[in-house]
């Protein structure tokens, strides 16, 4: 009986079954957990508490959450697209899932490695971003539809920093596949040598995510909550789970280009060697835990855009300099050969 | 130029946005370390700030030294009374002096502006600084009978875990 079960998972495993029912399952639970520790950081950096009642300091407070989002009525408005305003949230978490597919989390963890993992994840976050259009549209509401608007117009202009953003690694890898990134990094990261690249990332996965201070989309202030303004109970959960599954992914995507994935750092230097002896999947949940730490940070910390300065800080300053990183990079490659 | 150079190299090193990240990092690191030094939030059921003293919270009812009712039932403070919520109900006593036997305070009608503690002539009504005033029970426990102000009056309690009401 214990053979035959180790058969099947054996089975399961290399199937990659198991690493599916693994993520899947990690992802979703991390939504919950992701949400107390924005509003727990975010409160204590404004000097309240956050969350204190469900469960100790409040860490069931997602769960709690959900369960009523769960339980409550799903309202589609009188002059919603019916089949449309249902089939947007599904369209805007399940890219956001599947992006997890071509993620390694250590050299022996990941669901698969695709020759063109890269592409594949910029092209699952964009067509994540027709959710959100198609949420904005079929909602027949003016505030949802301008927020849908915005989102497309920002996502677009974005989309092009963040995708420049990333040749700089590809070129020093040579390869798309994301193992074969993490793997180019073992003797160091990229960070070093591209920090310009690093930093137009940084800020276009902000702007992707439409996470503060790009989050012109749902702009409370301005748009009651922009896209998802009609939505309630479980389809608004589902773009509520889209939001912080595309934060995990677009923080994972950093992890692996920029620094390093599984790989420990200082690698260079003799007396790091130590680091080695912990695995890796520490080193990349660690990486993408501290990144996600800097998106609730900079929303604690920084006021909205306008719109025409998000426009301009895109294409006027991000492109550029994802350019300039590209040709930089390639020079610098060429003369070292 | 020296000015437009330093704005230069501001912007390109993000200095100012680095050092509004450093505000909030340390006020979070701060609030780690020593949160009751930090945070100002009040857990309030648990941990309770009692009111200051001339707060106008539940009336109280005294009573004098040798332990009767201070109230001759005059009637001044039902007429002073804005919201109109105050009821007294008098008779007619053995040595034919006025008693009073009801005093009732609506509490859904009071503003609690305290014009009966102020016109009240024998300093017989004051307002305490009880604040916690919400039940959950059945309405007719928001209608303050005599014993209920009595009791308030005679205890002054800064919260309501403090008396039984």
């Amino acid at each position: 009986m214990g053979e035959q079960l180790m058969v099947l998972v054996k089975l399961l495993w290399q199937y990659s079954v198991l690493q599916i029912v693994i993520v899947m399952s990690f992802t979703l639970m991390m939504v919950p957990l992701l949400t107390w520790a924005e509003r727990k950081v975010i409160g204590h950096m404004q000097v309240r508490m956050g969350p204190m009642r469900v469960g100790f300091h409040g860490i069931l407070q997602g769960i709690a959450d959900g369960i009523k989002l769960l339980l409550k009525e799903n309202i589609i408005p009188a002059g919603a697209d019916r089949p449309i305003f249902i089939l947007a949230p599904i369209l805007s978490l399940v890219p956001a899932l599947i992006a997890f597919s071509v993620i390694p989390f250590d050299s022996w963890f990941y669901i698969t490695d695709i020759n063109i993992a890269v592409l594949y994840v910029l092209a699952i976050a964009s067509v994540g971003t027709y959710g959100i259009i198609l949420a904005g549209w079929a909602s027949n509401s003016s505030y949802a539809l301008l927020g849908a608007l915005r989102s497309a117009a920002q996502v677009i202009s974005y989309e092009l920093a963040i995708g420049m953003a990333l040749v700089g690694p590809l070129m020093m890898a040579g390869t798309l596949s994301l193992v074969g990134i993490t793997k180019a990094q073992a003797q160091g990261w990229f960070l070093p040598y591209q920090i310009v690249g690093f930093v137009v990332y940084y800020i276009a996965m902000l702007a992707e995510t439409n996470r503060a201070p790009f989050d012109l989309p749902e702009a409370e202030t301005e748009l009651v909550a922009g896209f998802h303004v009609e939505y309630s109970g479980m389809r608004f959960a589902f773009f509520f789970i889209a939001e912080y599954a595309n934060m995990m992914v677009v923080t994972a995507m950093a992890t692996v280009m920029f620094l390093g994935g599984w790989n420990p750092p200082f690698q260079g230097f003799e007396a790091a060697h130590f680091l080695q002896k912990i695995p890796g999947i520490f080193w990349f949940f660690g990486k993408m835990f501290f990144l996600l730490f800097t998106f609730l940070w900079v929303r604690a910390t920084f006021p909205r855009f306008r719109y025409d300065q998000l426009m301009k800080l895109g294409w006027k300053v991000l492109i550029p300099l994802a350019l300039a990183n590209i040709v930089m990079t390639g020079v610098i490659l060429a003369i070292r050969g | 130029m020296s000015e437009k150079l330093n704005r230069f190299i501001r912007t390109i090193t993000l200095f100012e946005l680095l050092k509004g990240l450093a505000l909030t990092g340390s006020v979070w690191v701060k609030s780690i370390v020593t949160p009751k030094a930090v945070l100002v939030t009040r857990q309030y059921p648990e941990e309770k700030r009692p009111s200051f003293p001339a707060f106008k919270g539940h009336h109280g009812f005294l009573k004098d030294e040798d332990g009767s009712l201070k109230c001759v039932g005059c009637g001044i403070c039902a007429a002073a009374c804005p919201a109109n919520a105050i009821r007294i109900e008098t008779e007619e006593g053995l040595q034919h002096e006025k008693v009073v036997t009801g005093y009732e305070i609506d509490a859904f009608r009071c503003i609690y502006c305290g014009l009966c503690e102020e016109s009240c002539p024998k300093d017989a009504i004051v307002l305490t600084q009880l604040f916690e005033l919400a039940d959950y029970e059945n309405r007719e426990r928001y209608i303050w009978k005599m014993d209920r102000l009595l009791a308030v009056g005679e205890k002054r309690p800064l919260f309501r875990d403090e008396i039984d009401l």
